[in-house]
């Protein structure tokens, strides 16, 4: 069952001019950890804010925990959390105070608010700086702060928009543990460019272009089914690289395997790699080039993002 | 409206005034003007002829009396005051807005309805009091330099003054949940007020406007009937400055 699903939901802002959403159909299934993937522009914040209920769609619809989205259905937000972009809170209050406050929004009598929210600060390491003003604390810990408001109500569902954005190192992969752990508890939907945080936590990926899904598929079949593994050759020098290159495209022909080279490093793309690295092989000791290494080597997130983005770009 | 949100709103937004010290300054300002109010009244005339006697003219005033302190309170609280009251609210849904806390709060089961009217409770509440005050300092003070007046003409004169005050501080509210930055919402409450105060001069119009209220608030702390136009037109204006701000910050997207 699906947790999230939109139909040809769109957003259009300056009358039209603007097109930040474009039909865009969404499911996310229940349980999972959905890395929401897309460049810069391609419509993750719009997507969340209108998911989230704080943005009307232009057109199309969508379904939150079985809720249909409008800004006016406080049902649907009692049954989700959501990190922003650029979480902002009030600066006045204490770390304390605003976790309790916004479990108080959520109908949490004022005792319970408080137990949860002294949970929360110890589980994001924010326990000592709890009675100190939002105002004074750093871009880690404010983020530290939205992670834990987010989940104040233990949602259903979790919208986080960039968690990892400001985060250092430690931050990173605690959050990210900790966003694992709610794994079959909590759908967690996430759109970040960080490709390397979807491979270690998310078990589906949906790639967003121009406010278009291009491709939603589970973690390890979108590597397999959209950017096949590759025979990557090493050589001593650019020369030795490009001479390789220009080599394979006269043996191999125009419906070839075709050799990309990117400095020393030439890349081939194969249905049988097998064959290919032979073919490799027997080429580099014809010509004497100066291999350095070779090796087979799988499809990364990243092989996968550019060549589905770079084609609908 | 769900009650419960509503309350923890309220009760955060109480917090706020407190500790951005606009409800001391709030306080303040109207506690000075109460104070000063019959000290003018009563003074004025004094220090004139002293001003006059050393350049050798003589100014003959009546003798000041309740009425003019009264006149006075009413004057420096429908100018002063509520100039400095515009101030202090014409941020209070634009800033929310701006700073992005309006969406982290919009996100959780809370309608905007109550989010609205959990600020505009506090303001008034904000303005009552400070009011209160400020007339118990202003009766205070009167009734020390003046023949006292009734506590029951002024305690009414003192209310048709506040309904004066709060008409004003809902339309600055309309205007800063309509406007795009807290000067613009400023600006817009003033040209308001200016618009208001112009049409006064429009017969039976003038009437209903706030404007009137104050000539009442006078009147009606010296024992005068209380007219019921002025009252119908800021309960318009204050309803109709309410569901203003409700729909447009309902089309409102972060």
């Amino acid at each position: 069952m699906d947790a999230i699903r939109t139909s040809a939901l769109a957003k259009s802002y300056e009358r039209g001019k603007v097109l930040a959403l474009n039909g865009l159909d969404l499911h996310v299934p229940e349980g999972s950890v959905f890395g929401f993937l897309g460049p810069n522009g391609a419509g993750k914040t719009t997507a969340i804010k209108i998911l989230t209920g704080l943005v009307e769609p232009t057109s199309g619809e969508a379904w939150v925990a079985g809720e249909r989205v409008g800004n006016a259905s406080a049902r649907l937000r009692a049954q989700i959390g959501y990190l922003s972009q650029e979480p902002r809170f009030y600066p006045w209050m204490t770390g304390r105070e605003l976790l309790v406050f916004a479990g108080r929004l959520f109908g949490t009598r004022a005792a319970t608010a408080g137990r949860r929210a002294d949970e929360l600060l110890e589980m994001s390491g924010l326990s000592r700086a709890a009675r100190r003003r939002v105002g004074g604390y750093s871009g880690g810990m404010v983020q530290r702060l939205g992670i834990a408001q987010a989940i104040v109500s233990e949602p259903r569902i979790l919208f986080l928009d960039e968690p990892c954005a400001s985060l250092d190192p430690f931050g990173r992969r605690d959050v990210l543990e900790f966003i694992a752990r709610l794994r079959e508890k909590t759908t967690v939907l996430m759109s970040t460019h960080i490709l390397e945080d979807v491979e270690r936590v998310c078990d589906t990926v949906g790639i967003i272009d121009r406010g278009r899904m291009v491709v939603t598929a589970r973690t390890d079949e979108l590597g397999r089914r959209f950017a096949p593994p590759v025979v990557e050759l090493g050589f001593e020098t650019a020369a030795a690289a490009v001479a390789f290159a220009s080599a394979w495209a006269e043996a191999a022909g125009a419906s070839g395997p075709v050799a990309t080279v990117e400095g020393e490093v030439v890349q081939l793309r194969a249905a049988d790699l097998a064959q290919a690295r032979a073919s490799a092989l027997r080429l580099v000791a014809a010509k004497s080039l100066p291999l350095a290494r070779l090796e087979t080597r799988s499809a990364s997130l990243e092989d996968v993002f550019v060549r589905l983005v770079g084609a609908t770009s | 409206m769900r009650l419960r949100p509503f309350f923890v709103l309220f009760g955060k937004e109480l917090r706020e005034q407190t500790r951005s010290y606009r409800l001391l300054i709030f306080g303040l300002v109207f506690v000075f003007f109460g104070l000063a109010s019959p000290l003018l009244a009563k003074f004025t005339p004094e220090i004139l002829k002293m001003v006059g006697t050393d350049q050798g003219v003589t100014i003959v005033l009546p003798e000041p009396t309740a009425a003019d302190a009264v006149a006075q309170f009413v004057k420096n609280v429908s100018q002063i005051a509520l100039f400095v009251l515009v101030f202090l609210t014409m941020g209070s849904v634009v800033t929310e807005r701006e700073r992005g806390t309006a969406a982290f709060v919009l996100v959780k089961p809370v309608s905007r309805e109550s989010f609205l009217a959990a600020k505009l409770l506090t303001l008034w509440l904000c303005g009552t009091g400070a009011f209160a005050l400020s007339a118990l300092c202003a009766y205070g003070y009167t009734a020390v330099l003046f023949p006292a007046p009734s506590v029951a003409s002024f305690v009414l004169g003192c209310a048709l003054l506040l309904l004066h005050v709060l008409t004003f501080v809902t339309t600055t509210f309309f205007f800063s949940a309509v406007a795009r930055s807290q000067v613009v919402a400023g600006v817009l409450s003033f040209l308001a007020w200016i618009l208001l105060a112009s049409l006064g001069g429009l017969g039976i119009v003038s009437e209903f406007l706030p404007g009137r209220l104050l000539s009442a608030a006078t009147e009606a702390a010296l024992g005068a009937l209380v007219p019921w136009e002025p009252l119908v037109g800021c309960a318009a204006i204050i309803v109709v400055s309410f569901f203003g701000a409700v729909l447009a910050f309902r089309c409102w997207e972060p």
